[in-house]
């Protein structure tokens, strides 16, 4: 049985409520994620994300039942190829990142951080997809980046590096990927 | 990407991940064991984290379906 997804016409009223809904399961599957860390200090970030891929595997598994030739494979034509590429790409990375910014950083840190992710959608979408800004919201995404940097320089200490080995390796990792994290979340 | 199911990307997204991660512990000789040794709870929040992940993704994607990158 093939699946032929309906060809969908705007509708920004979903949209944005989806898209609300799904900051909300984002910040939800952090703060479980950093839960984990610390019900097992034991646990590496290649450790967490194998399992939480595994377990991801399985339930989506069931999810799609009986339909998952048609769904991973018929779906997917040439013209899609590329952009699935990259998309699957970044988001590897970016999950990779994001796990060791949780690991060494507060949730609350790292969510600031992410909302820095609009400034790069839109470039992006300026570039890649030819999506217009007006004034007011060059303005608006200017002022959301002056809140979190002054959010960030007030926040103090929000790191859990206490180990000098930690803060060179882990440490230096965790802050370079805490900045890649939006520019990724983007893409 | 818009015409796809929701749930193709994230199978796809999870794929590598659990593929790229396998292969560097593989590489790095780590052990697989770490599964044997969670408790009740923390493979409750694992499915939990999971859970909330897919769902987090695929209301992503309904998102961009519905409206324009740029403005969401």
């Amino acid at each position: 049985m093939a699946v032929k997804p309906a060809e969908t016409k705007d509708n920004p009223v979903k949209g944005i409520a989806f898209f609300i809904l799904s900051t909300v399961f984002m910040v939800l599957t952090n703060t479980l994620s950093k839960q984990q860390f610390i019900m097992t200090p034991t646990l590496s970030v290649f450790d967490a994300l194998f399992a939480r891929g595994l377990v991801s595997l399985v339930l989506l598994a069931l999810y799609m039942n009986r339909n998952i030739k048609a769904e991973l494979i018929d779906s997917v034509d040439s013209s899609n190829l590329k952009a699935l590429v990259f998309r699957c790409g970044s988001g590897a990375v970016c999950q990779v990142i994001a796990f060791q910014s949780i690991k060494y950083f507060d949730v609350s840190t790292v969510g600031m951080v992410c909302s820095l992710a609009p400034i790069f959608v839109c470039v992006m979408a300026y570039f890649l997809l030819g999506e217009r800004m007006n004034y007011p919201d060059v303005l608006f995404l200017f002022s959301v980046f002056c809140c979190v940097t002054l959010v960030l320089l007030g926040a103090g200490s929000g790191s859990s590096i206490d180990t000098p080995e930690v803060a060179v390796t882990g440490g230096a990792m965790a802050l370079v990927g805490l900045i890649a994290t939006p520019m990724l979340t983007a893409g | 990407m818009r015409k796809m199911s929701e749930c193709v990307v994230s199978t796809y997204v999870q794929l590598t991940i659990t593929l790229v991660i396998a292969s560097m512990m593989l590489i790095q000789n780590s052990s697989f064991s770490f599964l044997a040794e969670f408790s009740m709870g923390a493979w409750l929040l694992l499915i939990a984290s999971a859970v909330v992940n897919i769902l987090g993704s695929m209301t992503k994607f309904i998102a961009i379906k519905n409206h324009k990158t740029s403005d969401l």
